[in-house]
């Protein structure tokens, strides 16, 4: 498909997502408790998009790989090693906010 | 744009009704973004019935990979576009997390600032994408923001004057 609205419904019904390392769609992968596998576009290797995919995996929360090895990463991979994503926390900045502009 | 709007109503998310009237303001080739705050701010006037907000569309500053030369042509463009919309909204808060489209607004708010006319407090939130560098936008505001967060330690490191208070999105 080209784009569509949300891929909510996709992603939960998913037991495994292999995607690009866009920030949106890791975050949503790992927010629904799915298993992701970040595949690293080599070509576009000064992206800043991967400093979010690199810190994930190295905080143990996703799989990388490159096109290459994904094959052998899926046959290898072992999901139990992936620890589960903590929310972000929204409420800290709205409690940092309220004192800023003087709401206590 | 995308990310960022998803992002900056994730932000609003928790924040009390005081935070009103909310004007968002964003690319005019964006395509996708009011539909997200509308949806947004439909879910909020479930809970908070006096909600209310309004939409703006700038030029955007600088194209993806734009050259230093025409980026700078096209900043100065929408900030003087910005600068009437700014003066009419005379915000006490702006808060921004990144695109191109921020700067102008900001650098609009400083100038009103200077001047005498309506001083903004401006918060600048850094996108979670943001781990080891800051955007260009960050790289800017750092200095022009009032307040300038930032959601992983190592950034909090190599830019002390930012504010660390965890992942917030």
């Amino acid at each position: 498909f080209r784009f569509k609205d949300s891929l909510a419904e996709d992603l939960r019904s998913a037991d495994l997502v292999i995607s690009h390392a866009g920030a949106g769609s890791c975050l949503e992968t790992l927010e629904k408790g799915k298993p992701l596998i970040v595949v690293i576009n080599d070509k576009l290797m000064n992206n800043h998009q991967l400093e979010l995919a690199r810190q994930l995996h190295r905080d143990g929360y996703v799989l990388c790989c490159n096109c290459s090895t994904l094959v052998e990463t899926l046959q290898l991979m072992d999901l139990s090693t992936l620890k589960p994503f903590p929310p972000g926390q929204p409420e800290k900045f709205a409690l940092f906010l309220d004192k800023v502009v003087g709401f206590q | 744009a995308g990310g960022h709007t998803t992002e900056i109503l994730r932000l609003l998310s928790c924040l009390s009704e005081s935070y009103s009237p909310r004007h968002y303001v964003f690319a005019d080739s964006d395509k996708m973004s009011e539909a997200k705050i509308r949806s947004f701010e439909q879910k909020r006037a479930e809970t908070f019935p006096k909600s209310q907000f309004t939409l703006h569309r700038i030029p955007r500053s600088r194209e993806v990979r734009q050259s230093w030369i025409s980026s700078v042509v096209t900043t100065l463009y929408s900030i003087l576009y910005s600068l009437p919309l700014t003066n009419k909204l005379k915000p006490d808060l702006i808060l921004c997390n990144g695109p191109g489209t921020c700067v102008p607004v900001c650098i609009s708010a400083l100038l009103l600032g200077l001047l005498g006319i309506k001083r903004s407090i401006i918060v600048y939130v850094e996108s979670i994408c943001r781990v080891e560098t800051l955007s260009l936008s960050g790289k800017i505001l750092y200095y022009f923001s009032d307040y300038f967060i930032v959601q992983w330690p190592h950034l909090k490191e190599k830019y002390p004057k930012s504010v660390y208070l965890g992942r917030i999105v």
